[in-house]
Parts: C-alpha cells; sequence; structure tokens
C-alpha cells in the first residue's frame, strides 16, 4: 500500500535525515551573552510606553460566566482592559506549525480566553496601564465570574467512537 | 568584568560547556561563581570546591533554559583549573 502526504511538502535542508541531530550546533551569540550585553524585553524603553498586567485563571478548567472590568477602568493609570472576545475581534487566532515537520499544526490558540479557560493561569484578560505597578494594582480590581468545569487530565478524548 | 578579563575563564567555559540557553540568569551566575571562586578564606584552604558547594553557593539564582548540570560542570572545571598550581 502506498501512503501518501495530505500536503504535498518540499523538502528543506532540515528535512536531511541526523543533519543536525547529535551534533554541536554553532552558537554565535554566545560570546554576547556571557558579557551581560544580551537585550530582554524588560531592557526595553520606547516613547509613550504603557505596561501589561494578565488576569489569569485560577481554574484548570472553567467557563468565564462574566468579567466585571468596570473598577480596574476607572484605577489610576489605567489605559484600557481588554478581554478575550474583545480582543478576537481584531486578532486572529495563532495556529501553531514547524517548516521541519510538515503537515503537523496546533489547534487555533487565541491570545487571551474567549468563554472558556483550559488551564490554571491562562489569560482570561489584560490590563494595560501606563506603569507596571500600576496595572498590577488595577489587575487586582478586576472581577471574573465563572463557572469550574470537569478539568481534562488525560490525552485521551473524553467520548470515543463505539467500534463497531 | 568583561573587559578586565578577570572573569575570561568562567566565561570561556560556560560558553564551552553550553552552559547559558537565553543568557538572562548568567551575568549573576557568572559572578556569584567569581564570588564563590575569589573568596579569600577558601583561597587561603586551599582546594577547589566541591559540586554540592558550587550548587549550594548557586542556589539564590534561578536559570529558566538550561538546567543547572552544565552550569556546574564550568563552575567546577575553573575551580579546579585555578586550583592548579
Amino acid at each position: 500500500m502506498k501512503i501518501t502526504d495530505d500536503v504535498p511538502s518540499e523538502l528543506s535542508a532540515l528535512d536531511r535525515p541526523n543533519s543536525y541531530i547529535g551534533r554541536a550546533v554553532p552558537r554565535p551569540n554566545l560570546a554576547r551573552l556571557a558579557q551581560g550585553r544580551g537585550q530582554y524585553v524588560s531592557d526595553v524603553v520606547l516613547p509613550r510606553m504603557a505596561h501589561v498586567a494578565f488576569v489569569r485563571s485560577p481554574h484548570a478548567h472553567a467557563r468565564i460566566k462574566a468579567i466585571d472590568a468596570g473598577a480596574a477602568k476607572a484605577a489610576a493609570g489605567v489605559i484600557a482592559v481588554v478581554t478575550g472576545a474583545e480582543l478576537a475581534k481584531v486578532i486572529t487566532p495563532w495556529v501553531g506549525v514547524l517548516t521541519h515537520l510538515k503537515g503537523i499544526k496546533s489547534a487555533p490558540q487565541h491570545a487571551i480566553a474567549v468563554e472558556r479557560a483550559c488551564w490554571q493561569g491562562e489569560a482570561v484578560a489584560a490590563v494595560v496601564a501606563r506603569s507596571r505597578a500600576q496595572a498590577e494594582d488595577a489587575r487586582a480590581l478586576v472581577a471574573v465570574d465563572y463557572e469550574e468545569l470537569t478539568p481534562v487530565t488525560t490525552p485521551r478524548p473524553r467520548s470515543r467512537p463505539t467500534r463497531r | 568584568v568583561s573587559d578586565r578579563g578577570e572573569i575570561a575563564d568562567l566565561q570561556d567555559a560556560f560558553i564551552r560547556r553550553n552552559a547559558l540557553q537565553c543568557g538572562f540568569c548568567t551575568p549573576g551566575m557568572l559572578l556569584a561563581a567569581q564570588d564563590l571562586l575569589a573568596d579569600a578564606d577558601r583561597r587561603a584552604r586551599g582546594g577547589a570546591p566541591s559540586r554540592a558547594e558550587i550548587r549550594k553557593f548557586l542556589s539564590g539564582n534561578y536559570c529558566r533554559c538550561t538546567g543547572y548540570q552544565a552550569i556546574v560542570d564550568a563552575v567546577e572545571a575553573v575551580a579546579k583549573a585555578r586550583a592548579r598550581p
């Protein structure tokens, strides 16, 4: 039986068998990093820069019934409080792919949870403020009403098709 | 300290042993290691610190990328090299 790919693919250099597995890969940036000369997100300062703090789900699986951001929006320094549903109107979900494993792709992932949080710590709302301290203070004022759902703790599907 | 070459052997060992990935924690690791290895009382007693001593000394520094095995390897290699007469 001949097996054909569902996605026709052109092989890249990375697809050669054992082209980089088991070999030392050059790291040209190491000398700079070992001298403390790396640049990280927390080093970046830009004009009119704002800071964000995320409200995160305390539950492994929960339906987001309501988000009350009124008090947070009125707090000092707050520019905006954005929920997943609001953000989904302007940002399409991200789908992860791997150039060296063609055909594999992740389920669509929203930047902020929409309707349902699927892991403990998933972002449920973003609080944007003039300073990080103000964003974190206002985050504490966001009230989220959750309905806890059963956590999914196994990779197996919860319902399987019946065998005949 | 990079420009003075004071910890060049530690920096080289970190690079050789691949003891850094993103590099965020590396300056702290290097200076803590230097603090341990340059300790005057220790040098007076002689001998390189053990792996357990290195681990304990670096326990306040977090690395979220590479884990600590390679970092301890690198510090241990330099400690032994410096302890040689």
